[in-house]
């Protein structure tokens, strides 16, 4: 009885992927055994058939253009994406920086400013509501001759300055 | 792969999109057929062609070595061919017509042993398909397909050997030769 070639290694020869031994030792075969060599001719002709069904096969014309048109619409997300992370990241500095602020000793004095400022205020409301109308009149001219005067001066004063200065 | 292209893929390394346009014009069937051998699909193999063509792009500047391409080219289409077979599954509804549009008119198309052989590859598994379109389309060696398959060389021969087996039966049962 004939030995024959197990088809994986025809497979592999047909691929000229044995050690060169093995290729030669086929080889030999080959040329001495018709079943094994029609074993070789089928897995060939396979091939071919395979072969010649994708070359016959071309892409639809213009697939650059739309592969270019999908890439600058990616580009134009990620940019607005981007965007919006620089935005997102801006805030969140932002917020920190503040919380930072308060908590430091400038946030102590800003915060001590600010209820000074409010408590005033809120004076200033209450006094309306305490003082009567002939009152509030009166506190509010003095304020304003008082305010006048303050401006006055301030400008008087700028005025000797700038005169020292060209002197 | 020649001069021309290993320059072109480095002017689109650096960001040249009318370079990297041109690099899909002259690779652009290699990818489709790669991937419509997997899909068989004409309609999802341009999808995928396109898609391919995409990650390409975005990955280019890893690629440390130009000249090869063509290998990592066919690995990220053969990856995206069988990540798009996996996640819609399509290739098993596969519709021959859909196929004629695309198809050059010469006259292999009208013969019987084209359909035969599409029906042959339509029994396939997508991996056997795979390495199929690999060895006898572009002619990757087994080194080359099992980093592109990512699997063991051993492997890509059994696998090769076992698609090449059932293609032959299916052709012969389809010619009525058995």
């Amino acid at each position: 009885m004939q030995y024959h070639i197990p088809q994986e290694r025809l497979s592999a020869y047909i691929d000229g992927e044995l050690v060169p031994e093995e290729m030669e030792a086929t080889r030999r075969h080959l040329n001495q055994c018709q079943e094994c060599m029609s074993v070789v001719e089928s897995y060939q002709a396979v091939g071919s058939s395979v072969r010649a069904l994708l070359d016959s096969l071309y892409v639809p014309e213009g697939i650059e253009a739309t592969v270019l048109q999908r890439l600058e619409m990616m580009s134009g997300s990620r940019q607005t994406r981007h965007l919006f992370e620089v935005y997102l990241a801006g805030m969140a500095v932002a917020f920190f920086g503040m919380m930072l602020l308060i908590i430091s000793p400038i946030g102590r004095f800003v915060r001590v400013v600010f209820r000074l400022l409010a408590a005033m205020l809120h004076g200033l409301l209450m006094m309306s509501s305490v003082l009567q109308l002939v009152w509030i009149v009166g506190v509010g001219a003095f304020m304003f001759v008082v305010l006048g005067i303050s401006l006055v001066g301030i400008r008087r004063m700028l005025h000797s300055i700038q005169k020292e200065a060209v002197l | 792969m020649n001069e021309s292209d290993v320059a072109l893929i480095r002017a689109a390394m650096s960001g040249r999109s009318e370079s990297f346009s041109t690099l899909v014009t002259h690779y652009r069937n290699f990818v489709y057929r790669t991937v419509y051998g997997i899909l068989r699909n004409a309609a999802d193999a341009e999808d995928v062609t396109q898609e391919t063509f995409i990650k390409v792009y975005q990955s280019l500047k890893g690629l440390r070595q130009p000249e090869t391409f063509p290998t990592w080219l066919a690995r990220t289409a053969v990856r995206t061919a069988l990540n798009w077979v996996e996640k819609s599954n399509r290739s098993r509804a596969a519709p021959l017509e859909g196929n004629i549009g695309y198809v050059q008119r010469d006259e292999y198309r009208s013969t019987q042993i084209r359909i035969d052989v599409e029906n042959a590859l339509n029994q396939l598994s997508p991996e056997h398909r795979a390495v199929i379109v690999l060895r006898e389309l572009h002619g990757f060696n087994y080194e080359e397909m099992a980093r592109i398959l990512e699997v063991p060389v051993g492997t890509v021969r059994s696998r090769l050997f076992n698609a090449r087996t059932k293609l032959r039966q299916l052709l012969s049962d389809e010619r009525g030769d058995a």
